[in-house]
């Protein structure tokens, strides 16, 4: 286990998976350098060098490192936009260092000779629905019946064809802002008369529906390295909860950590490698006749809400990763 | 669920799935029973609607819409 090289941490500043990982970190003696995205053009300075192929930061508060050569391991946590330039207001202008700015840093994911988790290439290609979808049939998943399309009429077809209704849910984005608010897409079930009545708009935008499954209670399965965090979330005592549990605070959801089935996870390790994944996040339903369903992967998803709820070590876990 | 066929003025151009989505930033008034999705914390937990304009606005995952996307911040 590392102890000299420091493992770089890109993130944002408001990130509670960070700070509980840094505190083991810490205790660990682990060296550490935090990259907060939001932050970055008033807090580091950066240096890309060809002549070394290095990628130096530096903070304000007088620490460095140097890319990949000094860094044991890179942590590509949940990094966001950097706010603008103090004074910058302008648009195009503000658009144009965004973007500059994010060409240097995807410029990290080109190295290869440091682990990542995950590199966010990798995340990339990994984190799209129908991909997930066929590579989990591959590996013996039941996956529900899906039909990605603009087309109404397909669309009419398939929901003719499923019994226990249709699903919708969003193929990436979590949600959407217009000048009269934000809004946040959950997964819902579509009942007939409204699939009905406005299945045209599916040709505006591709839409993704799949055939309802029933469960008897879900799995979040956290992969970390070579460790296995099975949660059990009994989302069906709560109406609320019960097509997409994020309707309800978790705290209404049971959490309870249980052991996986050893083909369950054989399988899952088995998608992680294919898509080049040290850590992911899968969500899984397990129906009232005990088949396990594949629902989707989420290759740099949530997860300490589940060590708070349960108590399973998992930031350690990911302290471990970091280190190996 | 809120549906937000009608309640727009542009609803007559929401996309199917858009049919999904739930304000988050409404009136507190509004918001006594709507919620939740927090999981330590991509945020929205209504009615502290104040943080959800970070989720899809400023706070805008690194990469946002863009084929360069690099990052996941609304990957759940």
């Amino acid at each position: 286990m590392s102890k000299t090289r420091p493992v770089l941490i890109v993130t944002a500043k408001l990130d509670t998976h960070a700070d509980a990982v840094i505190s083991e970190l810490k205790a660990r003696g682990q060296p550490f350098f935090r990259l907060n995205t939001d932050d970055f053009h008033t807090e580091y300075r950066t240096m890309l060098r060809s002549g070394d192929r290095s990628v130096t930061f530096e903070d304000i508060w007088g620490r460095s490192v140097r890319f990949p050569h000094d860094v044991h391991a890179i942590w590509h946590r949940k990094p966001v936009e950097s706010n603008n330039p103090p004074g910058v207001k302008q648009r195009g202008t503000a658009d144009m260092i965004q973007s500059e700015t994010l060409e240097l840093l995807n410029s990290l994911s080109c190295f290869h000779d440091r682990p990542w988790y995950n590199n966010p290439e990798n995340n990339r290609v990994s984190q799209r629905k129908f991909p997930q979808l066929c590579l989990a049939s591959e590996l013996g998943f039941r996956v529900p019946r899906t039909l990605i399309t603009n087309d109404p009429g397909e669309a009419r077809r398939f929901a003719a064809q499923t019994q226990g209704g249709v699903l919708c849910k969003a193929m990436k984005e979590a949600g959407y802002s217009t000048p009269n608010g934000s809004y946040f897409i959950f997964s819902r079930r579509v009942g007939k008369d409204e699939f009905d009545a406005h299945a045209d708009r599916i040709a505006l935008c591709p839409t993704l529906l799949q055939e309802y499954i029933e469960k008897d209670y879900e799995l979040r399965v956290t992969v970390i390295g070579d460790e296995v965090f099975a949660c059990r979330l009994d989302s069906q005592a709560d109406e609320a909860a019960r097509i997409d549990w994020r309707m309800v605070s978790p705290d209404r959801i049971a959490h309870s950590m249980v052991t996986l089935d050893n083909k369950v996870e054989a399988a899952l390790k088995a998608m992680m490698r294919r898509f080049g994944l040290r850590f992911g996040a899968f969500d899984l339903i397990v129906t009232p006749e005990g088949e396990t369903v594949f629902l989707e992967l989420n290759p740099n998803g949530q997860w300490y809400w589940i060590e708070l709820t349960t108590g399973a070590p998992m930031a350690s876990a990911m302290a471990d990763l970091l280190q190996s | 669920m809120r549906q937000q066929t009608g309640s727009e003025p542009s609803s007559q151009n929401l996309a199917f799935v858009m049919l999904n989505a739930r304000p988050v930033d409404m009136d507190v008034a509004d918001a006594e029973s709507e919620g939740y999705y927090d999981p330590m914390s991509q945020t929205w937990i209504a009615p502290l609607h104040a943080q959800i304009s970070s989720t899809y606005s400023t706070h805008r995952t690194a990469g946002g819409a863009t084929s360069s996307d690099t990052t996941h911040r609304r990957d759940d």
